[in-house]
């Protein structure tokens, strides 16, 4: 299939694995683990791979409607459910990416005031954040995807080998008795494991970016697979290190089990850990704004560095007004809520709409 | 526009600058090692700082506190110094055996709350009181030796792995109490003598370093320590003392009606080190006859730990976790209920593996 845009615009199908990557592993694999074992305890790692099994099926699903449109979901929206229906499910999905960058944006700032600058002002931190963004969004797609590229690799290699220091002191008792859970808990502990992999959905928006989009999905599958067992090993490790108890204590488990890791020289680690994960951070909230910004050049046709600042102005001025931990805590919540039925219900759903006027039309 | 997008870029920059707290290590009162006592009702605080009069020199003193409870113990100390406290090197505190009695589970929890405590801090339980201890080591003028002390001995020695965080992972959970290194004062010297048993985070009893030898074995296992005993041969008697290469402990737990039964299942690899001269050792019909006289040995020296431990209604080598590992409806409570009756079965294997390189 021949591409919308122009050449110079499109990254290669390779690169795909990147955006995924990024775009799934944010803030929440610092966390996850503790709202993952809420319900199925640690039977959880049972719904991190039964959640990885579902979201392999909705990229199947993205890539067939996608496909068939040969463009991205506000072209698919305003073609299939004309301009009102199909405006307002735009405007939806534009604040569905933006709400999602300005949480891994302000849980981010959140996680540097606790545990490295407790006297930091959040207007601070988030103008020099905000800054860094605007250069980085403004510079284009192929600029955002070099970012995804080395948000996948510095972490990889610095920051996951941190996690095995804690095994010396692994208990593997910790895991048994296994299957102790019922499938009800596992499921709604899979629900909440969603949330951990929401951010793929901005392939609806990327897609046309790609080089020969049919074949990325290869990539993309990959991606997915790459995600899910960082946090399958991640939550295994946090598991047999943290007993039950202890981990629902523990806010931030990733960074407090990195917290055993010991070098000369180096006290703490982890300080220099949540220092790397900007280089994860920014290329994960650069493409949900950037795909949010996307979303209203093609919705109102305003051009993308004008809705680019207006979006982050607002995001500073949000950022600074969230100010308590259970504020932030509200409105993630919130979203997951909302992440839970775009994903489960909407997107199968405009699979089998468009699969049908596809038939009938033909 | 270019002046515009300079002003822009050259922001982070000089924003840096504002709001980052600097703590630069001349400009903080760094305290190495903190000690919690109560005193006529009231909670006193002793923490040991170090002071850099030249290179290579340390000297250690000592801030004193005394408040109603233990949570402003910090501040009060602030109050004295010159510099602000800070307790991102705190790796030792130590708990007077008074205050450990009435629960030291609120302090070492509010530690954890705090993100520069580190997780490798070691916790004690001293003798008498806390000051006796800190005051003592105050002489050594060796930063960190109280927490080095236990990490040697972790490493090398009969304690097991213990800190801040395995203190935690016992504490918030249920199977396991919580064990300590006891300290004590011998010889104007500071010495660890066992470990301190603690139930929900307040003092019960404390054992010997021989016996916590043994439970080092049970809980994970162990690759170092040295174990003496007491041999009779042919009415005369001798010691021996064994340098343990490997140890591991195997549990398998039974499920009967009511009561569990724990078959524990323990192997050890030693060598001898040393023995008393009237022993033979070139003969195989002696090594023989020693390893069933330490086979029965540990055998009983396990029983009477865990009678020991159930008579104290403790639980240090994890009894419980072994039997939730394998139960399908756990209760805690019930298990507790039923642990001074606990059977356990013990089966020890010990195999002497050389004798140094003389016999």
């Amino acid at each position: 299939m021949k591409s919308l845009l122009d050449e110079r615009h499109l990254v290669s199908s390779f690169y795909v694995f990147f955006l995924i990557f990024t775009n799934i592993i944010g803030i929440g694999i610092m966390s996850f683990q503790r709202d993952i074992t809420k319900d199925a305890g640690y039977d959880a790692w049972i719904s991190i791979i039964l959640s990885s099994i579902s979201i392999h099926i909705l990229v199947w699903m993205i890539y067939r409607i996608l496909g068939i449109a040969n463009n991205d979901v506000i072209h698919v929206h305003k073609f299939y459910f004309g301009k009102w229906i199909g405006g307002l499910f735009n405007i939806f999905v534009i604040f569905y990416f933006l709400i999602l960058a300005l949480i891994v944006f302000r849980v981010y700032i959140e996680v540097v005031q606790v545990w490295l600058f407790p006297l930091m002002k959040t207007w601070q931190i988030s103008l020099i954040l905000l800054v860094l963004i605007y250069y980085v969004v403004s510079g284009g797609f192929r600029v955002i995807t070099g970012m995804c590229f080395w948000g996948t690799i510095i972490p990889f290699i610095i920051l996951f080998p941190l996690n095995f220091f804690s095994l010396e002191f692994a208990n593997f008792h910790n895991l048994l008795p296994v299957f102790n859970h019922s499938v009800k808990e596992i499921v709604s502990s899979s629900k909440a494991m969603l949330f951990q992999y929401v951010g793929f959905e901005t392939l609806f928006m990327f897609y046309p970016f790609i080089k020969n989009p049919d074949r990325s999905q290869k990539w993309a599958h990959i991606g997915l697979l790459f995600s899910s067992l960082l946090y399958l090993i991640i939550a295994l490790i946090t598991f047999v290190f943290f007993s039950e108890g202890h981990l629902n204590q523990t806010i931030w488990p990733t960074l407090t089990q990195m917290k055993i890791a010991k070098f000369p020289l180096i006290e703490r680690v982890e300080f220099i850990v949540v220092s790397m994960w900007l280089l994860l951070i920014l290329p994960n909230i650069s493409v949900k704004i950037w795909a949010g910004c996307r979303a209203i050049k093609k919705v109102i046709n305003v051009k993308q560095r004008i809705s680019l600042f207006i979006v982050l102005v607002l995001f500073f001025i949000i950022a600074n007004v969230l100010k308590e931990r259970s504020q932030i805590e509200r409105l993630n919540e919130m979203y997951s809520n909302i992440a839970f039925y775009f994903v489960y219900l909407y997107i199968p759903f405009l699979f089998l709409h468009i699969h049908i006027k596809h038939k009938i039309t033909k | 526009m270019k002046l515009c997008f300079l002003s822009i870029f050259s922001l982070p920059f000089f924003l840096s600058g504002c709001g980052i707290h600097e703590r630069i290590i001349d400009d903080v009162q760094i305290i190495e090692a903190l000690g919690y006592d109560r005193e006529e009702g009231k909670v006193k605080g002793i923490a040991i700082y170090p002071t850099f009069a030249e290179q290579g020199n340390v000297k250690l003193k000592i801030y004193k506190t005394v408040s109603d409870s233990y949570e402003d113990i910090l501040p009060r100390m602030n109050a004295k110094s010159a510099y602000p406290i800070e307790t991102g090197k705190l790796d030792f505190v130590l708990f007077g055996k008074e205050y450990a009695t009435q629960g030291i589970e609120d302090v070492i929890t509010n530690f954890a709350r705090n993100p520069n405590t580190g997780s490798r801090m070691q916790l004690g339980i001293a003798e008498n009181t806390a000051e006796d201890i800190l005051q003592s080591s105050k002489h050594v003028n060796l930063s960190f030796h109280l927490s080095e002390k236990i990490n040697q001995n972790i490493e090398s020695g009969n304690l097991p792995k213990m800190n801040l965080h395995m203190f935690l992972n016992n504490s918030y959970q249920e199977g396991r109490d919580q064990i300590l290194p006891y300290l004590i004062l011998e010889e104007g010297q500071i010495k660890i003598d066992g470990l301190a048993l603690l139930k929900n985070g307040k003092y019960i009893n404390h054992i010997n370093l021989r016996k916590s030898f043994i439970l080092k074995t049970l809980i994970d296992g162990s690759h170092n320590g040295q174990y003496k005993t007491k041999i009779t041969q042919n009415k005369k008697e001798g010691f021996i003392l064994l340098k343990n290469l490997n140890a591991k402990t195997t549990y398998t737990v039974e499920k009967s009606e009511g009561i569990p039964r724990i078959f524990i299942d323990l192997t050890i690899h030693a060598e001898i080190e040393k023995a008393s001269s009237w022993f033979d050792l070139k003969k195989d019909k002696d090594i023989v006859k020693l390893k069933r006289i330490l086979n029965e040995h540990f055998k009983e020296e396990v029983q009477s730990l865990i009678s020991l431990a159930q008579g104290y209604n403790v639980d240090p080598i994890g009894l419980g976790e072994k039997v939730r590992a394998t139960s399908r409806n756990w209760d805690y409570q019930r298990f507790m209920d039923i642990y001074p009756e606990l059977k356990t079965t013990v089966h020890t294997n010990v195999y002497i593996l050389n004798t140094g390189i003389e016999e």
